[in-house]
């Protein structure tokens, strides 16, 4: 019997010894408190969280997590491609495999729709990220310390600044309409919160303020690469909201200003050859032209061939794209693409319509083991559809690749000359004149007169520069309500010339409703203080034919 | 045979006569499987002459003069009085109603009549009915309260389970699986049905309660079959063959090429026509387009002449079939061609129980090949279980249960993932019927390569570029392969030590469980989506192990009428899971799924772990007074590593009672007709602890998750959305049932009747913040609803007679659910959760059908100009707005409750001169469903090659001007609208299985030296009958997803198999 009390105690012992610890921690996902800790630990840490806060917006599956997949959640480049095709510049296929279509019939204007989701979350989420860096840093001690804060200062003053004239009409008139909600401070939780929407005018001044006490703290601050902003991007987005608020003396200021700074980095203006090369340009944060990328490398993509990348979907170079596997490809609204100058390098940025373009002669893609003019349908890849865009490059310039991966430009020196110009022609047209001549001659179009101007007065050719050399890059809209502008993809029920499919052959009035995006229906389910009538009035979905009559300016010239 | 038994029987019958004159000696068989019944008593009618049977069922008797008739009783059996003959063989049927029927419970069995809770059990008998790779498909609508659904037909995946509703808004409510007393983590297609002697669903608190943390929805305990005890070894030998086919069949489609075109000509046309009112070039649009917009030309048409003309019917001199050329296009069905046909199910088992003194074994080999209903599509389960318990002191006894499981699971991707291109289902489903599937030369045979591979249309490999769906699943499955080889081991050592005190015993049970799941996906470098990269391959491996260890003192005794039974003990889980998922590309064998056969390295390889540990504290007290009073409480305190340190512990515990008031001498008078009559009641209180996010286990879920990112070459954790919670704690659930049991007629009718109620607090969800925050929602512990309901169980012999037999059963359970406190209001895309509510609350825009026109018909919203033909929408229905305007401008109103109030089963079996037959049938009612699928084929704009069903034939034209469909057309985006248009009825019935049989009398398989031969046919998921052709409501419990990503409507498909086998035992 004593056997048996033995072998009892021996499994009470066991019990004992076997009593599981109850705290445990994931191997490979990193917790909140870990990740608070070890920064707390190491402040040195906080460059990367730094970095990675640039890094959120362009990062992949970026919204709905890879578990969803989605093919449009591209962050920063997809919200620019849907600004394109809203604004018309940006001319998509008619295809089930369009996932841009929404932009293309103004659906991404239902609040049910995945786009305006990513749209609204992807700078929202990005602005959290700002937010927690700057909660980590409770007191900027160290110069280190104090560029960190001001850079995520920075970013977050970015990101309501595309919010702002994504969801609200422009500045000018406007100041006092809803425009997006703030989170200020602290979004950790939301308790207390008033997450309303705020004025048009309280978002710019808030933006202002950041912008201007970011340029202060980082005087000095030397990046470590081009994803990351310096004060020459701080003074580029001072330029933009400027341009915005139509304070064309600070504009201009800000914008020289840029360029000054920017060029003792090295960051100068694209020649003529650097915009030559179809396939290894706008593809790069390492090209002299750009002050400020999304960087978005080999290794930030789950595997190779990816489909789910902004490469798949804009640019039309390389293999495992929706692009060049589906036929999607992005063009130019030939009203647009007509009004370039045979002159102008940047014609060669999108084949004609015949799908030829300077540029890509000689050049050869292959796929499966064809080989073909680049250009012309081999293996899996579709033929170039007219006014088929070749301005975005592809992975290391190699067309073909299964590697859809590569830089996204936020901000590149060009557009700085290009708001320089706009604000001095707004003060003096004269002087304004000039600098763009100077600008276009010098790197664009060696031929160009601003004299013999195709546009009618100085505003629209300025516009009209800015469409063809920003093309794609999220301008468009932002540009079509700062200047007040309908908006115009086709001329008339007779109009043979525009490339837009029938289907999506309509305009919209300036300041009309629809050119607004509209509040994700989950925010509004989620927010006490937003409730569908407080969202903006996008009115019926735009029909096939409808104000035949209007006329932009630009693309009515030719 | 029971040994204790035989010795007090004995002593009945030890005097002999010692008048004997005749002596007559014969054999007492079991009717059932012609084995000799050891230690039956004989005995001579009329005198107390009589004996037992010996181990060859032998007896020897001496019949006193005069007396001829022999008793022959066994317990278990029906008794039978005979005239002896010498050398007589007597077959003794087994009494169903006379067996005191035992069930398992948590941690131990318990008599049926003792038990205070509610539990609902199936046999093996009706398990093994079933051709379904996991036992838990054989649920539906078996047991009252059990809800089944199954949205992957995948053989070897196993359907979701509910019971008694769903008891949590965020937290999962499946089920906690106990196989033979210990919390099992495979999957149960793991475990092979043919080892299943009883599936033991406890749906009341008393009965899981001190399971604690996990017992919240339910239990289900598998328990697996043991040797009989004192029975010689049994050989049993299964074997079944059958074929599988798509159980429910397509939407009503259109099916042909010239149908399909000439209604999207219809949507061209108007299109253009009520945009710019012009007939003439609404004609040249259409005719324009129709090729283009579909990408894809098959008829020839005329030169000069138009394809379609302006009466809207195809040119009657185009026909069929297109050339370029270079290839020549004709349409292929892709649905026939994508099921194939033959698809093989076989599956064999065998089995060897007994038991002798000091030992019980079970042995079992089981064999199931699977082939599904596509390629590459299939499930191989190799099992083997050896289960054994020794007496090996007399005060202590050892036992081990070890079951070894290799599957080889072939689950293709992307099956499952609405508006893949990869999707057969999707691809089949939804194709429009002008594709050809096979790439054609032009003379218009078949096309094949320089490899001898017959060459499949991608949509971008010949002239003509489809414009739904690039790539084709079939070429996929055929060259691409997806295998996944699981090894499972589940390990249970246990010792049971009788303590010195009588009736106090220790009982430790540790169970190691451990699966190694190693995936390797092939893709072929000639077609489809990794052509680009020369072919890829995955390799992926995942391990779970867990070891549960228990720790049981129970002490059992009887004072005189009184009898306690108590438990007190420990349990610990726990549970880690790993992953490693690698890739590579550029390969070279096309057939080798491994990363040495290719070159380019993967640009991220992941690993990752994760683990969850529970312990609790336990016990349990029961008590019966003469077997008529019975009462049971419980306690247990658990704690989980899921919450955070100062919330992990929660008290859990239950009361239950039962009286069986047919043991009162007061019912004396009724014990001719009443067998049975209990009344029961109890009360519990559970707890939940493991909250999803989504679809998606989460181990942590006070943590805010960050994954490490790569940002530029710094190692930076980025906030993946998922934010933690460090308050939140215990769901706890409070849960009541009251029933009556009975049995009458001899166990001709019994059933039973309870009513439960299960109330949910402090419920775990996700509480929706602004999506401006940076995230969409935080956990917290918040609100309560409940589940009540009743259930009713009936069976019934309506039929008894010497050789014939039917019975009929059937089961039904209400269960209504109620949201009865909730701070907020939690707004989705379809559904709504508030106060007052159900948690499948849809709420949708509100259709108010086609514009005609007629202004006394409608309200028009301010400043809505409606189309002749559009879609119209009530404005705010909630707040009583019913004037109509077009979609975006409609809001969401409520459309009440869409889960089903009534479900249940019913079935037939029927016995016949050594035939048998069976038919069982699942329903249910009462509920709805979001027809997604439906909803896809009925846009407006037929979205690029999406097919259409019929029913858009009957779309608003002005000749058709009282349709209630909106008028088809290209430029309007109303495909994907959703609204309640699209909410049909769930209710469904269907015949889940059919089998019939033919036991070989047992004298004529005894000739062939066996004990028992039954050859069967078997048929499952043959017929199911919904609101409409297609629609399958058993894929989702309640009204689905949207079609945002993962609708359920277009995943791998349901599998009906028919199947005919033998079974010989010896």
């Amino acid at each position: 019997m004593n056997k048996i009390y033995t072998l009892s105690l021996g499994a009470v012992a066991v019990i004992t010894v076997s009593c599981a610890d109850l705290d445990t921690q994931p191997d490979g996902e990193v917790t909140g408190d870990q990740f608070t800790e070890s920064v707390k630990r190491d402040n040195a840490l906080l460059e990367g969280v730094t970095k990675s806060a640039f890094f959120n917006i362009g990062k992949e599956y970026n919204v709905f997590g890879i578990s969803q997949g989605r093919a449009d959640d591209f962050g920063y480049p997809a919200d620019c491609l849907s600004d394109g095709t809203n604004a018309g510049d940006i001319v998509g296929v008619n295809s089930g495999y369009n996932w841009f279509s929404v932009a293309a019939n103004y659906g991404d204007r239902n609040v049910n729709y995945a786009n305006p989701y990513e749209r609204w979350a992807m700078y929202y989420n990005q602005i959290k990220c700002c937010n927690d860096l700057l909660n980590n840093i409770p007191e900027a001690t160290t110069p280190e310390l104090k560029s960190y804060q001001a850079l995520g200062k920075a970013l977050r003053a970015f990101d309501y600044f595309q919010l702002v004239q994504r969801y609200a009409l422009t500045y000018a008139g406007h100041t006092t309409d809803p425009a997006v909600p703030m989170y200020l401070s602290d979004n950790d939780k939301t308790d207390g919160l008033t997450t309303a929407r705020q004025t048009v005018e309280f978002v710019y001044n808030f933006i202002e303020k950041e912008l201007d006490e970011a340029v202060t703290n980082l005087e000095g601050f030397i990046r470590p690469d081009k994803s990351v902003m310096n004060q020459s991007v701080i003074y580029g987005l001072k330029a933009r909201v400027s341009l915005v608020k139509q304070d064309w003396d600070k504009a201009a200021e800000y914008a020289q200003k840029a360029i000054d700074l920017a060029a003792q980095e090295g960051i100068v203006p694209a020649s003529i050859d650097e915009v030559s090369h179809v396939g290894s340009m706008f593809i790069s944060n390492d090209e002299p032209n750009w002050m400020w990328g999304l960087s978005f490398g080999p290794t930030n993509i789950e595997t190779d061939g990816e489909y789910e990348t902004w490469v798949s979907q804009i640019s039309s170079l390389a293999s495992y794209s929706y692009t060049t596997e589906t036929g999607c490809f992005r063009a130019i609204n030939s009203h647009l693409w007509n009004t370039i100058a045979d002159s102008d390098v940047r014609k060669g940025w999108w084949v004609d319509g015949d799908c030829q373009s300077p540029l890509i002669e000689g050049l050869l893609w292959s796929n499966s083991g064809e080989t073909a003019p680049l250009g012309v349908g081999c293996g899996n890849l579709f033929d170039f559809i007219p006014y088929t865009n070749v301005k975005f490059g592809v992975y290391q310039g190699q067309f073909g690749t299964t590697q859809t991966c590569g830089d996204f430009p936020m901000m590149r020196v060009e557009e700085m000359y290009l708001i320089f110009a706009e604000a001095q022609g707004r003060l003096n047209e004269t002087q304004g004149a000039t600098a763009l001549e100077q600008f276009v001659k010098t790197y664009r179009d060696p031929a160009y007169n601003y004299a013999e101007k195709p546009t009618a007065n100085f505003i629209d050719e300025v516009w009209r520069q800015r469409r063809i050399e920003l093309w794609g890059e999220g301008f468009a809209m932002n540009d079509i309500l700062r200047l007040k502008k309908p908006m115009v993809r086709y001329q008339g029920t007779d109009d043979t010339i525009t490339n837009w499919a029938q289907t999506y052959q309509f305009n919209l009035p300036a300041e009309d409703g629809t050119l607004l995006m509209t509040i994700p229906q989950s925010e509004i389910n989620g927010n006490e203080y937003i409730s569908a009538d407080d969202n903006n009035k996008s009115g019926t979905t735009p029909r096939m034919g409808i104000n035949p009559e209007l006329r932009d300016g630009v693309t009515d010239v030719r | 045979m029971k040994k204790k038994l035989t010795m007090f029987l004995a002593s009945l019958f030890l005097v002999g006569s010692a008048l004997a004159q005749t002596k007559v000696s014969g054999t007492v068989l079991s009717q059932e499987d012609g084995q000799p019944i050891i230690g039956a008593a004989v005995k001579v009618t009329g005198t107390s002459t009589g004996m037992l049977t010996d181990v060859n069922g032998r007896f020897t008797l001496t019949l006193p003069t005069g007396k001829n008739q022999l008793e022959i009783t066994y317990l278990g059996y029906e008794g039978k009085t005979v005239t002896a003959k010498n050398g007589m063989r007597v077959f003794l049927k087994t009494d169903a109603a006379a067996l005191e029927e035992v069930i398992v419970v948590a941690y131990g069995t318990a008599k049926k009549s003792a038990f205070t809770g509610s539990a609902a059990t199936m046999k093996a008998e009706d398990i093994s009915k079933r051709q379904v790779s996991s036992a838990l498909n054989a649920l539906t609508g078996s047991v009252s309260g059990v809800q089944v659904t199954s949205y992957d037909g995948q053989p070897g995946k196993d359907p979701i389970i509910r019971i008694r509703g769903i008891g949590s808004m965020s937290a999962n409510s499946k089920p906690l699986y106990v196989v033979d007393g210990v919390p099992f983590d495979g999957s149960i297609s793991s475990i092979n049905p043919a080892d299943i002697e009883t599936m033991n669903v406890l749906k009341d608190a008393s009965a899981s309660a001190i399971y604690g943390s996990r017992g919240a929805n339910g239990v289900v305990i598998i328990s697996t079959k043991q040797g009989r005890k004192g029975q010689d070894a049994v050989v049993t030998l299964d074997a079944r063959w059958g074929v599988n086919n798509r159980a429910v069949p397509n939407y009503d489609v259109i099916d042909n090429a010239g149908s399909y075109y000439e209604t999207m000509y219809r949507a061209l046309y108007n299109e253009y026509y009520y945009a710019m009112d012009d007939v003439t070039g609404a004609h040249d649009y259409a005719n324009q387009n129709i090729f283009t917009n579909e990408g894809c030309q098959v008829f020839t048409v005329p030169e000069g002449q138009r394809f379609i003309g302006t009466d809207f019917h195809i040119n009657p001199n185009a026909r069929l079939g297109y050339s370029d050329g270079k290839y020549y296009y004709t349409p292929d069905n892709w649905y026939d061609e994508m099921y194939n046909t033959g698809n093989l199910r076989q599956e064999y088992n065998a089995t060897i129980s007994g038991s002798t003194d000091k030992m019980n074994y079970y042995m079992s080999l089981g064999y199931l090949d699977d082939k599904g209903i596509i390629n590459s599509s299939a499930y191989k389960r190799y099992s083997g279980r050896l289960k054994a318990d020794y007496q090996a002191k007399s005060w202590l006894k050892v036992g081990a249960n070890l079951a070894y499981t290799f599957e080889k699971q072939e689950a293709p991707g992307f099956q499952n993932k609405w508006g893949s291109s990869g999707n057969a289902f999707f691809i089949a489903d939804n194709i429009a019927p002008i594709y050809p599937i096979y790439v054609r030369n032009a003379d218009g045979s078949y096309l094949y390569d320089a490899m001898g591979i017959q060459v499949l249309d991608t949509g971008t490999n010949t002239g003509q570029k489809r414009k739904f769906s690039a790539g084709n699943p079939a070429i996929d499955l055929k060259l691409n392969s997806y295998n996944q080889e699981i090894n499972s081991i589940n390990a249970k050592g246990y010792a049971i030590i009788d303590l010195p005190l009588d009736g106090l015993k220790l009982n430790a049970n540790l169970n190691a469980y451990a699966s190694d799941n190693r995936e390797n996906n092939l893709y072929n470098p000639h077609y489809g989506s990794s052509s680009s990269t020369n072919g890829a391959v995955n390799v992926n491996h995942y391990r779970r192990q867990s070891l549960n260890q228990q720790y049981l003192l129970t002490y059992q005794h009887d004072f005189g009428l009184h009898s306690i039974d108590l438990l007190a003990g420990y349990e610990s889980y726990d549970m880690k899971y790993r992953l490693l998922e690698t890739n590579k590309q550029n390969i070279f064998l096309d057939y080798v799924g491994e990363l040495d056969n290719a070159i380019k390295y993967p640009s991220s390889p992941k690993s990752n772990t994760v683990r969850y540990v529970t312990k609790g504290w336990l016990g349990r007290a029961q008590y019966n007074y003469a077997q008529k009073y019975f009462v049971s409480a419980s306690y247990r305190r658990d704690g989980s590593s899921r919450f955070a340190e100062g919330h992990k512990w929660g008290n859990f515990g239950s009361l239950g009672a039962a009286w069986l008031i047919s043991k009162e001498s007061f019912m004396e008078s009724t014990a001719a007709w009443l067998d049975e009559l209990k009344i029961k009641v109890s009360y519990g209180i559970q707890g939940n602890d493991h909250l999803m996010n989504g679809d998606d286990e989460i181990y942590y879920p006070y943590q805010d998750i960050y994954t490490v990112t790569d940002v530029n070459g710094t190692a930076v954790p980025i906030f993946n959305g998922y934010k933690g919670n460090k308050d939140i704690s215990w769901e706890t659930s409070y849960s009541t049932n009251m029933g009556i049991e009975f049995a009458l007629l001899k166990g001709r009718l019994s059933g039973s009747i309870e009513y439960y109620n299960r109330t949910t607090k402090d419920m775990l969800y996700y509480k929706p913040v602004p999506v401006s925050i940076g995230y969409e929602s935080y956990p917290i512990n918040s609100g309560s609803m409940y589940n009540r309901g009743i259930e009713l169980n009936l069976e019934g012999t309506v039929l008894k007679l010497k050789d014939v037999e039917i019975r009929l059963n059937m089961n039904l359970t209400t269960v209504k659910n109620k949201v009865t406190d909730y701070p907020e209001t939690n707004k989705g895309s379809m559904r709504i959760i508030e106060e007052g509510g159900s948690i499948y609350e849809s709420y949708l825009r509100s259709y108010a059908g086609v514009w005609r026109g007629d202004n006394s018909e409608y309200t028009l919203a301010e400043g809505f100009e409606p189309v002749l033909g559009d879609a119209l929408y009530y404005v705010d229905p909630d707040n009583g707005n019913y004037a109509v305007t077009d979609y975006s401008n409609a809001k969401q109103a409520h459309q009440g409750n869409t889960l089903a109030n009534v479900f249940g089963g019913f079935g037939l079996t029927a016995r016949a001169y050594g035939f048998d037959a069976s038919v069982q049938f699942a329903y249910q009612l009462g509920g709805r469903v979001y027809d997604h699928k439906y909803q896809g084929l009925m846009s407006s704009d037929g979205q690029n090659g999406h097919n259409w069903s019929k029913d858009i034939y009957d779309a608003w034209t002005p000749e058709n001007a009282q349709s209630n469909i909106p008028r088809l057309d290209t430029g309007v985006d109303d495909s994907q609208y959703t609204s309640n248009r699209f909410l049909v009825s769930s209710d469904y019935l269907s015949m889940t299985n059919i089998t019939i049989g033919y036991t070989v009398p047992a004298r004529l398989v005894r000739s062939i030296g066996l004990s028992a031969l039954r050859i069967y046919f078997a048929g499952d998921n043959l017929a199911l009958w919904t609101a409409r052709k297609g629609l399958d409501p058993r894929r989702a419990l309640t009204m689905g997803v949207s079609t945002l990503g993962n609708g359920y409507s277009d995943t791998y498909a349901g599998l009906k198999t028919i199947s005919g086998g033998i079974t010989v035992s010896f």
